[in-house]
């Protein structure tokens, strides 16, 4: 049921192209509401369709339910209004119109498809309480034909003819209704009274019909809107009768008011266009097809136009471009001539050089033959040379004949010398070999001892013992009283069993030594004879064919083996773990490990450990011993001693005095012998010759030891080193790593290719970087040492310290005689113990005091050998036990680091410099002489 | 002859290449059977394919077995006593309880020492015993001071000693050079660029604290301007502390360390370093050392390392004292701030001469057949005298 009408709706038919947008927007300016979801502009209506996308798409769907479209110019059928399709889309336009303007009072629905469908419209409008009110508008059919042939190709007839179908629908479905024709070019020209004439058709007072909507309404229409302006339709004889008798009507309409009488006119016509319909229906499509094709056509031969336009000015382009390099060809034709003419003028410049080559041949030629000629007046000059020297050469050969006789005086006094280098290198091998083993240096305090005794005995020729002088001798070591009682003892009885008469270590030594072993610490000649029957039987005397042939024999030199294989010892040594008895109670050693049990005799040990030992777990068997300590009884050294375990280490003295014996065998095998500690006093161990020697050490006798911190002064020490006689010297060289670098090292080795190079960090000045060197070297390996170094002072001016640096090494290396005369003295003379500067000789011990004495306390200088007389700059030459003593006693100082220190540290009072002080006091108390060298001027 | 050499395992490390690089020579001349008493990746190389059906891993070791020093002579005994070899020839104090086994059986004993005092306490009172000299017949030595190290902590002087020292194949190693390998990759997982903008500093073995793994990394800590490259694999998985080196690696992320993990060519990597650094706390003998001079690697060791600083002291760089990463991390960029020197450039040849494999080779073959030629004479003499009235 429709509803009652309360409301306007202005529907604005009329044929498309005919200002419908116009008036419609006319109508909203003035207040009519225009539906909410408009179709946006485009450049065939540029301010907008002012009409709803889902009617628009509604009206589409109606044409087309009815096999229609909007460009269709055939009649409407008039049943589909009363057809079931059209009930079905009458709710759905409802509901749209509900939609797009809500609650409006007063509203625009624009749609040129209306006019076919108008009843549809007017009906949903009436359904939704909406009073309709028709607005058509009407324009020149002809502007309108070019219009639709602009925008969608359509031709021109067409076009007519759809204006025809579609004003006369407008006009027809319109008449039920208050409608108004209004003439597009009478909008664009007043709109205002259109809009007037409007409102009081329709009996509506518009709500806003202010000055601002004025305003804005001039502002949106223009005259410049209309692109196709056409003469009147009337007049052009193109134009159909049908066609002009319709605008007539309408013209006159829009113009004046409706006219009823007129609407028979248009009644007829729209009759007649229906009729004709059936008849031209095919001719039309074909035609509209034919004139779309050939449309489309002249759009192709416009575009295809544009792109000749545009291969055409690529054409002008290229050819501009071939213009261009036809020049820049011409230009290098150009250069290229005047090259050809440069080489030209070359050519002739190069044959004038050989005409001119050929002159200077010429004049070679003539001075080649004056070279002839010179050569043969010198032939003739040699040829008398020749004579006189051939009479020289006589007298020559005279000579000679005399220097053949004295040449093999010479040979032979060379070959007596040769024999005895090779004794002397033998003599070397062997000692070397001997003390290059480790078991050598752990023996370092027995040596001394020995050396002392040695010393002692030589001083005393042999005589009989002298008791106090061992005393103050064996003072000197921190030795234990029992193991100084018992050296002395060895010492006196020793001294006891020399042959009568002077005793000539020098002579026994190189005894010993060409028999590959060294004269023993201890020996016993009371026990050498009673234990070795053909020595005694033979009358030989005992030392001397100890150091012959026992050594090499492996006989014993004094009683180790009856004095050090215990009972306790030799009971483990032979327990069979696998063997019953193994785990068996053992009387010596359940008193053995057991202090408190100490005084207790066999029977009252078992049966303390029947009754109360079994029950506090004490251990009392030999097998349980050895499972504690080692893995296998033969780990244990048959000539463990006891009691010289604990004498050799105070450590163990204090800590293992007091307690069970066998508690320093377990301390032995389970930490002693890794560490490793003696077990023994036996001082012939690692000492007797082995089969198989090690190959020999260095033949070199000299080890020189460079310390370079100032890489510039390399290059100054380096011309001293080369004047070392390169046969007879190995060159260490210690960098730190403050001064490092990969110049500096290459230099060295460039230097001296065989030069072994080390570097360290900057610790304890040049005596620190020797110190680092020894520490790469067996110092048994070489019997001479020379120590040198870039030096340099901080607190010294560079001039000082030049002349300094010259003092020094001058008169050990300054010329090639002067190093091979140091090595050869020092060789030669074993009681040279240093060579050094004289001119760098000093005798203060400026801030050096406490650590000075406290380095000579440690060596064991003694007392009258403590005279501050030293070479301050430490360069000299060096016998090996003077630097092994230093190094061995001063090696272990926490010597100070070099770097960032000030000028101070540098002057004096760090260890470094209280070493440089003791190498004299200790060569002297060794008994060594140093040779001060004053060198050349 | 027929020889027996007992190897204490199949790693990729410098022992037991030795080892195999004997029985490959022998293998040529003589009958040759190679045990190992535990496995490992070095049979697999191509160049001991030649010893496959004479190779055999026994599992005895005691890092994989539980058996008493007891125990293993037994076994060794017995295996000997089926095998009857004319000579023993036992590759390392970790394996020295087949000296005992050899002695047993009567076979000539030669005992080839590559330990030091720094390893040999442990072993002499857990692995091996410290009467092992008493069994042997003839030593060989990696080295004068690992002879005299031997002699002294066992108290016991051996009957006759030879100076192997150490030696390498120059071809192998050259070819390996020569061959591609995969990039090494860092913590974060990027590879190591091939295009090398940055000098590369390299260590070779397996990752672990004696290897100096820790001062390594703490090197490359410290030097973030250089690549580090770790030759081997990082991560030992069976080893807690040597896990907890490579959680600090990986916990880092230091993207200038590199690792190439398990690599059966270490040569390829050492080849493309530009200063290759021995960073071990203790090495006596690395081969390591040898091949990187001879690939012309600068090479750096600390002389309290081993043996090879003496090497390096002439042909590379010899630094005083313990290994030390500060000092590492301080002296590299002066090493690598200008081309090696002449020196560097001869030192190669030098070094392929010294330690030619195949001269020291033949040098110990020629040793071993003179020794058995004499033991069996004595044997003989001594058997005639027990027969004679």
């Amino acid at each position: 049921m429709a509803e009652r009408p309360t409301r306007i709706a202005v529907l604005v038919a009329g044929m498309h192209r005919s200002g419908t947008s116009l008036l419609t927007q006319m109508l909203v300016g003035v207040g009519c509401d225009a539906p909410r979801t408009l179709m946006p502009a485009d450049e065939h209506n540029e301010t907008g369709y002012w009409e709803s996308e889902q009617i628009a798409a509604l009206n589409d769907a109606i044409l087309e339910s009815a096999g229609s479209a909007w460009d269709d110019w055939e009649p409407f059928g008039a049943d589909w209004f009363r057809s079931p399709t059209a009930a079905g889309l009458h709710d759905r336009a409802k509901a749209i119109v509900r939609g797009e303007y809500a609650d409006s009072r007063l509203l625009v629905l624009k749609d040129p498809r209306i006019g076919r469908v108008l009843p549809f419209w007017c009906d949903v409008m009436r359904a939704v309480g909406a009073s309709p009110r028709i607005l058509i508008p009407l324009r020149n059919p002809l502007e309108v034909a070019d219009s639709l042939a602009a925008r969608d190709t359509i031709p021109p007839s067409i076009g007519t003819l759809l204006w025809l179908r579609n004003v006369l629908d407008s006009e027809h479905h319109s008449r039920p209704h208050e409608r108004v024709f209004v003439r597009y070019d009478d909008a664009l020209a007043n709109w205002q009274a259109v809009i007037e004439r409007i409102g009081a058709a329709f009996g509506v007072a518009w709500p806003r019909r202010s000055t601002t909507a004025a305003l804005a309404l001039e502002a949106g229409i223009s005259p410049a809107l209309r692109h196709q302006v056409k003469q009147d339709a009337l007049a052009d004889p193109a134009v159909s009768r049908w066609t002009k008798e319709v605008f007539g009507v309408l013209a006159r309409w829009a113009r004046d008011d409706v006219h009823a009488q007129d609407e028979a006119t248009l009644d007829h016509i729209r009759t007649a266009l229906d009729d004709a319909a059936a008849v031209f229906r095919r001719p039309v499509i074909v035609s509209a097809k034919l004139g779309k094709q050939a449309q489309a056509l002249e759009r192709e031969v416009e575009a295809r136009g544009e792109v000749i336009a545009d291969r055409e000015r690529q054409i002008d382009s290229l050819r501009r471009a071939v213009q261009d390099r036809d020049g820049l060809l011409e230009r290098q034709r150009g250069e290229l001539e005047d090259q050809a003419e440069q080489i030209k003028a070359r050519d002739r410049a190069v044959a004038e050089r050989d005409v001119r080559a050929d002159a200077l041949l010429h004049s070679v030629a003539e001075r080649d033959a004056r070279i002839e000629r010179a050569r043969a007046e010198m032939d003739t000059a040699v040829a008398t040379r020749d004579a006189t020297i051939a009479a020289h050469q006589r007298t020559i050969a005279d000579h000679a004949a005399r220097l053949d006789e004295r040449a093999q005086r010479i040979d032979q006094l060379d070959r007596g010398a040769s024999a005895d280098a090779a004794r002397i290198s033998g003599l070397e091998h062997a000692l070397a070999a001997l003390r290059s083993s480790m078991s050598w240096r752990l023996t370092g305090p027995l040596r001394r001892i020995s050396t002392a005794l040695r010393s002692a005995m030589s001083r005393t020729g042999g005589a009989a013992s002298a008791p106090g002088r061992w005393r103050r001798l064996l003072r000197r070591f921190p030795l234990g009283a029992a193991l100084r009682r018992r050296a002395l003892a060895r010492a006196e009885q020793a001294t006891a069993h020399v042959p009568c008469g002077r005793v000539d270590l020098a002579d026994l030594n190189a005894e010993a030594a060409r028999n590959g072993g060294p004269v023993p610490i201890l020996f016993d000649s009371r026990y050498y004879l009673e234990n070795n029957a053909d020595v005694r039987e033979a009358g030989d005397d005992p030392l001397r064919h100890y150091l012959a042939h026992g050594a090499v024999e492996g006989r014993l030199p004094f009683g180790i083996a009856s004095e050090s294989i215990d009972p306790l010892i030799d009971a483990l040594h032979r327990c069979d773990l696998a063997a019953p008895d193994a785990f068996a109670f053992h009387a010596n050693l359940y008193r053995a490990l057991h202090q408190d049990l100490a005084d207790m005799d066999d029977a009252g040990l078992r049966s303390h450990y029947e009754n109360n030992g079994r029950a506090e777990g004490r251990m009392c068997s030999a097998g349980a011993f050895l499972q504690d300590v080692c893995d296998n009884p033969r780990e244990i050294p048959l000539d463990f001693n006891f009691q010289e375990y604990l004498d050799l280490y105070p450590d163990l003295q204090a800590a293992f005095g007091a307690r069970p014996p066998l508690e320093a065998l377990r301390h032995y095998l389970r930490s002693g012998r890794w560490e490793p500690r003696l077990h023994t006093l036996r001082a012939d161990f690692g000492q007797s010759p082995r089969r198989d020697a090690p190959a020999a050490p260095a033949a070199r006798p000299l080890c020189v030891l460079a310390h370079v911190y100032y890489a510039h002064l390399w290059p100054e020490l380096a011309g001293y080193l080369a004047n070392l006689p390169a046969d007879r010297h190995d060159l260490h060289v210690n960098l730190v790593d403050t001064t490092f670098s990969q110049e500096l090292l290459t230099q060295v080795r460039d230097d001296f290719p065989q030069a072994r190079v080390y570097i360290s960090p900057n610790v304890g000045r040049d005596i620190g970087g020797h110190f680092q060197l020894l520490r790469n070297i067996r110092i048994d390996d070489y019997p001479l040492y020379c120590l040198v170094h870039t030096k340099e002072s901080p607190h010294m001016s560079k001039g000082e310290v030049q002349i300094w640096r010259r003092k020094l090494l001058v008169p050990l290396l300054g010329t090639p005689a002067a190093a091979a005369g140091n090595i050869d003295l020092m060789l030669n003379d074993a009681a040279v113990g240093m060579v050094a500067s004289e001119r760098c000789r000093y005798t203060a011990l400026d801030d050096n005091p406490d650590k000075y004495f406290a380095l000579l306390d440690r060596l064991g200088v003694r007392q009258e050998c403590r005279d501050v007389d030293f070479l301050s700059g430490t360069m000299m030459f060096m016998r090996r036990e003077v630097l092994a003593r230093v190094y061995e006693g001063a090696g272990g100082v926490d010597l100070e680091s070099g770097d960032d220190k000030p000028l101070r540290f540098h002057r004096d009072g760090q260890w470094a410099h209280a070493i440089e002080r003791v190498f004299a006091p200790v060569a002297r108390d060794m008994g060594y002489r140093i040779e001060w060298r004053r060198g050349a001027e | 002859m027929r020889v027996c050499v007992v190897c204490h395992e199949g790693s990729l490390t410098g022992a037991p290449r030795i080892g195999f690089d004997i029985a490959a020579h022998l293998r040529e001349r003589h009958e040759v059977t190679l045990l190992a008493k535990r496995g490992g990746p070095l049979a697999e190389l191509p160049q001991y394919q030649k010893l496959r059906d004479a190779y055999r891993v026994l599992d005895t070791s005691h890092e994989v077995s539980d058996q008493t020093y007891r125990q293993r002579v037994a076994r060794a005994a017995e295996l000997l006593a089926e095998t009857r070899p004319d000579l023993l020839y036992v590759n390392s104090v970790s394996a020295g309880e087949w000296c005992e086994a050899g002695s047993r059986v009567g076979v000539p004993v030669v005992l080839h020492t590559h330990e030091t005092r720094v390893s040999l306490p442990s072993l002499l009172s857990s692995v091996c015993t410290p009467r092992v000299l008493s069994y042997t017949d003839l030593l060989v030595g990696a080295s004068r001071g690992a002879v005299e190290d031997l002699q002294t902590l066992t108290s016991t002087r051996a009957p006759e000693w030879f100076e192997f020292g150490i030696c390498v194949d120059a071809a192998v190693v050259r070819a390996g050079a020569a061959r591609a390998a995969p990039a090494p990759v860092n913590a974060g997982g990027e590879a190591l660029p091939a295009s090398r903008q940055r000098p590369t500093v390299a260590m070779c073995g397996l990752a672990q604290p004696r290897k100096g793994a820790d001062i390594f990394l703490a090197a490359a800590r410290r030097a973030p301007q250089l690549d580090f490259v770790w030759i081997g694999p990082w991560s030992p998985p069976e080893a807690d502390l040597n896990a907890k080196t490579h959680e600090r690696f990986v916990a880092l992320k230091l993207r200038n360390l590199y690792s190439t993990g398990l690599t059966d060519n270490p040569y390829a990597h050492l080849s493309r370093a530009d200063v290759f650094v021995l960073t071990s706390r203790e090495d006596p003998n690395p081969l390591v050392v040898v091949e990187a001079l001879l690939l012309g690697c600068k090479t750096v060791a600390f002389a309290e390392t081993g043996a090879s600083v003496d090497l390096l002291a002439r042909f590379g760089y010899a630094l005083s004292g313990a290994p030390d990463a500060e000092r590492i991390a301080g002296l590299l960029p002066r090493i690598l701030a200008s081309p090696p020197g002449r020196w560097q450039e001869a030192a190669a040849e030098r070094v392929r001469e010294a330690f030619d494999s195949a001269a020291k080779l033949a040098q110990l073959e020629q040793t071993l057949t003179a020794f058995h030629r004499q033991w069996t004479a004595e044997r003989r003499a001594a058997g005639a005298n027990d027969e004679a009235p």
